[in-house]
């Protein structure tokens, strides 16, 4: 039964393992150098493997997979919010409350999804995967305000007005979170108050 | 010298505050087109016309030339946003008003989104962008301090309120709207603003 281990490809676990640590070792050098800066050959220097080419033929396809990775592992957080029946700044506060989850438990995603937008301005291929991914996060936030969304709102607001006014706050959270997380949940508390009208006094007005 | 192309160098003293104002136009341009890395001082200079020693001689270093832009860049943004508050009676105004007014500011510099984004980003990778980062940070920040402060005084934020979360909360929302800005099409904005607005007066949300 004591097989001699062939050379060549790894074993199926061992693959698996390598991969993991591939895509680790991606999503920390986009994260600190930047997307110019990563190669797959500084990728591979960094696992230390010859080449990456039985794990992902291309960059582009490393990066694309770093994104949908992350993009699910976000969706699976907070996809049961769009389904609750609470009113529109309830669910939007839960949605703050699953981010700040998520970058608790997995800090360096905030530095990853802040650092790749600066750099999705510069490379086209980087763009489109983002886009996809937001266009997700959309079609997300489209289905969090019809379940009841429209009866959480005042008269007049703009739905799509308020979703992307969303994404941003997000996105400055998100930047913040890269700083500090500790700092991050302190400013989700007071975002959770002005959300709630609980932040600003406001007897004092006419 | 009529028929001889015109010599890349140094120019004639008499358009040298011209010549420093159009480095730093073409610069910003191409740090927040191309990233830190990538906006050369060849390039840019090359885009003006004139030689990289040329550049060299109004700033001594790609770093200095970037710290003075940004600096000038984020002091005259966080300016305006400043003085469009101060005409406002009351925080809600003031927020307003700067909303209000960071939609002019994107408008007439559609370039001061790119360039911010690229400053937070590209910071943690070139550690000769930390001043240029912290200083515009600061800017930002005091403008957020003050509209804290009033508030505080006039009672209507609570006198015992957590400031420095207050600070990141306020700087997070101006930078994620400066964001939206940037990558959504003008023609969403004024909703945007609106919702923003909303959301400080109190009237975007039913609330029990």
């Amino acid at each position: 039964m004591s097989r001699k281990r062939r050379l060549g490809r790894p074993a199926r676990s061992d693959g698996a393992r390598t991969r993991q640590k591939v895509l680790e070792a991606a999503q920390r050098q986009l994260s600190t150098v930047g997307y110019a800066a990563t190669t797959l050959r500084s990728i591979a220097e960094e696992v230390g493997i010859t080449s990456l080419y039985h794990y992902f033929p291309s960059k582009s396809e490393l990066v694309t997979t770093l994104l949908n990775e992350a993009a699910e592992y976000t969706f699976s957080r907070i996809e049961h919010v769009a389904e609750l029946d609470a009113p529109i700044v309830d669910k939007l506060v839960m949605l703050l409350r699953a981010e700040e989850a998520i970058f608790n438990e997995r800090p360096e995603l905030a530095a990853f999804s802040t650092r790749l937008l600066g750099d999705a301005m510069r490379y086209t291929e980087l763009s489109a995967g983002l886009r996809v991914t937001r266009r997700t996060m959309n079609d997300f936030y489209a289905r969090l305000l019809s379940e009841n969304g429209a009866t959480g709102l005042q008269e007049g607001v703009d739905q799509q007005g308020l979703i992307e006014l969303f994404a941003g706050i997000t996105h400055g959270m998100a930047s913040l979170a890269a700083t500090s997380t500790v700092r991050h949940s302190a400013a989700i508390d007071r975002m959770a108050e002005l959300f709630h009208d609980t932040l600003i006094n406001r007897q004092l007005r006419a | 010298m009529t028929s001889a192309t015109r010599r890349p160098g140094r120019p004639a003293d008499g358009n040298s505050e011209e010549l420093r104002e159009q480095i730093l136009s073409v610069a910003t341009k191409h740090l927040s087109t191309y990233g830190y890395a990538q906006a050369t001082v060849k390039a840019i200079a090359e885009e003006v016309g004139i030689t990289s020693g040329a550049v060299y001689h109004y700033y001594p270093s790609k770093q200095a030339l970037i710290e003075v832009l940004s600096v000038r860049l984020i002091t005259d943004a966080v300016t305006r946003l400043r003085r469009a508050a101060e005409l406002q009676p009351d925080f809600v105004g003031r927020v307003n008003a700067i909303f209000d007014e960071l939609d002019v500011l994107h408008r007439e510099q559609p370039e001061l989104a790119g360039f911010t984004l690229v400053l937070t980003s590209d910071v943690a990778r070139y550690a000769e962008l930390r001043i240029a980062y912290e200083s515009c940070l600061s800017l930002y920040v005091d403008l957020c301090r003050w509209l804290i402060d009033e508030a505080v005084i006039a009672g209507e934020l609570a006198p015992d309120i957590d400031r420095p979360s207050m600070v990141d909360m306020l700087h997070a929302t101006i930078t994620g709207i400066i964001s939206t800005l940037s990558r959504v099409r003008p023609e969403h904005h004024g909703a945007i603003i609106d919702s923003a607005k909303r959301l400080f007066a109190g009237n975007l949300f039913v609330t029990p």
